[in-house]
């Protein structure tokens, strides 16, 4: 059976003071999909990725979600759109003047629960991330970069989210931190039968993906199978996900020149 | 060349615009979440302890050296004319009217405004803001709408102790150093302050509470560029609300006038 598109990117450009840091991306993201976008640094998928969530506004293109283009909403119908999305920041972005409780309970917080109801669904969510509640009432300063992570997906979790969308989730972490984010994440999308989206660097994500995607001049290069991207003849897949410095993607300081 | 220079300037009349704009819609925004949504009660007693109760210490020693200096300038200036049953109106009128509510203004834009400026700065650029937009937080009833209150509630209180403090001060140089008579600083103060004085001085604060946090909370919000944006931001949130204070206080003092 076809999977439909859930979110679908349709010329989507942005510019910054004169500099186009999407050029025109076009890519669908079929509905309880892992689909991972890769690029190099500062090639804009964050950007990207805060295109399709709303927190910037493309110059110009089309965000569609369920078929609706997001770019022609008003704030009150896109906000009842993106009720369906989570959001897992890089660096977790939790609120440092807030404990674990607060930031994973915010949401519920804020909309008046109290914190006699809104404790039980905080540990429920608290457990999904495999954290124990002793950290119920630590702050984010007092938490190390995996345990933040999990805090912050589980304030994500907490929305009850259709989609979710990952900014770089394993950057920065050890690889066996990384590989249980990694595992954290694919069991709660089998689990709620998400939708993911990822920015990552990471290819052993790829394992856990359905599709990969490769961002590369502000466009989508190529869509390929996740299953077998290993063995895709693409010069820019191949170059990128094996690290290769020569190839048709350069690299950022010309390497045989380098001079220390 | 006369193009280049017509064009730049255009240019900045359109930056002015945009940032005016941008700056006035932040309020209009921030105004609308206030009567639109549910006042969260402790993040507003939460903010009257930071930018009210904190601030105390500082308005209380603004208004104290303010009076105590006053009361010796009014002294030996006086003194010419023999005019010195006079000091404690012109202490308390110079208090009252403008020294209370503008360096109330002052002192809490550089204690408090600043805070507010580098706290909502720090969420901007670590992404706190954007997680709060992503759970569908409205981050005006969030973060500007308790810090906005506040301030401009709490402000009318903190201009009243630097007065009374004023009051006091000059009291003190007056009875205590320059060996005047008590009863002339009081009844000249009955004879020369009224209620309209009071309530002036007390609008006044009202408006400079207002302007701090809004001018505050706003530079927050639009900080970019890591932590060097956020001295940036706090800097410029800090000699702005203070330049808007200023302004405001003679248009005040003359609207006032007239009522």
């Amino acid at each position: 059976m076809s999977k439909r598109p859930i979110i679908q990117l349709k010329d989507l450009k942005k510019e910054f003071d004169g500099k186009w840091v999407t050029k025109g991306v076009n890519l669908d993201i079929d509905e309880g999909t892992v689909t991972c976008i890769i690029g190099r640094s500062g090639e804009g998928k964050s950007v990207l990725l805060k295109q399709i969530i709303g927190l910037i506004e493309p110059t110009s293109g089309h965000v569609y979600v369920n078929g609706k283009d997001t770019t022609q909403l008003s704030e009150p119908k896109r906000n009842e759109l993106f009720e369906d999305f989570g959001y897992v920041f890089q660096f977790a972005a939790l609120l440092d003047s807030l404990n674990v409780f607060e930031n994973i309970g915010i949401k519920l917080l804020e909309n008046g629960h109290s914190p006699k109801k809104v404790l039980p669904i905080v540990k429920e969510k608290l457990s999904m991330v495999r954290l124990s509640e002793d950290t119920l009432k630590k702050y984010p300063s007092e938490l190390s970069g995996g345990m933040r992570k999990r805090v912050g997906l589980a304030r994500t979790l907490i929305t009850n989210p259709k989609i979710i969308l990952y900014d770089e989730p394993t950057t920065g972490l050890d690889p066996i931190t990384a590989r249980v984010i990694q595992e954290l994440m694919f069991n709660t999308q089998q689990k709620l039968k998400l939708t993911s989206v990822i920015i990552t660097h990471d290819v052993n994500m790829f394992q856990y993906a359905d599709k990969v995607a490769l961002l590369y001049d502000g466009k989508i290069h190529c869509v390929v199978d996740a299953k077998t991207v290993w063995e895709s003849k693409d010069p820019y897949i191949y170059q990128f996900i094996r690290g290769l410095p020569d190839g048709p993607i350069q690299a950022e300081i010309p390497h045989d020149k380098d001079k220390f | 060349m006369i193009i280049r220079f017509v064009d730049s300037v255009g240019r900045w009349a359109i930056e002015v615009c945009r940032s005016l704009g941008s700056f006035v819609l932040f309020l209009v925004k921030t105004v609308g979440t206030l009567f639109t949504t549910k006042l969260k009660v402790s993040k507003l007693f939460a903010q009257f302890q930071r930018i009210g109760v904190d601030s105390l210490s500082v308005v209380i020693l603004t208004g104290l050296s303010t009076g105590m200096a006053l009361a010796l300038q009014t002294y030996f200036g006086f003194k010419r004319v023999g005019g010195e049953q006079f000091i404690g109106s012109i202490v308390a009128l110079g208090m009252i009217r403008e020294l209370g509510p503008v360096l109330t203004g002052l002192m809490v834009a550089g204690r408090a405004g600043s805070a507010i400026t580098a706290e909502i700065g720090t969420m901007r650029i670590t992404e706190q803001v954007d997680a709060l937009k992503t759970l569908r937080i409205n981050t005006y009833q969030y973060l500007a709408v308790p810090r906005i209150l506040a301030s401009t509630l709490i402000l009318p209180f903190l201009a009243l102790f630097t007065m009374i403090c004023g009051i006091v001060g000059g009291y003190i140089v007056c009875v205590y150093v320059l060996q005047l008579s008590p009863e002339d600083y009081k009844s000249s103060i009955r004879t020369y302050v009224e209620m309209k004085d009071i309530t002036g001085g007390l609008i006044k604060s009202c408006a400079f509470g207002l302007i701090l946090s809004w001018v505050g909370a706003y530079k927050g919000y639009r900080t970019t560029g890591g932590a060097r944006g956020v001295g940036r931001s706090t800097t410029s949130s800090v000699v702005t609300a203070s330049i808007i204070i200023l302004i405001a206080n003679y248009f005040l003092t003359k609207f006032l006038e007239t009522m």
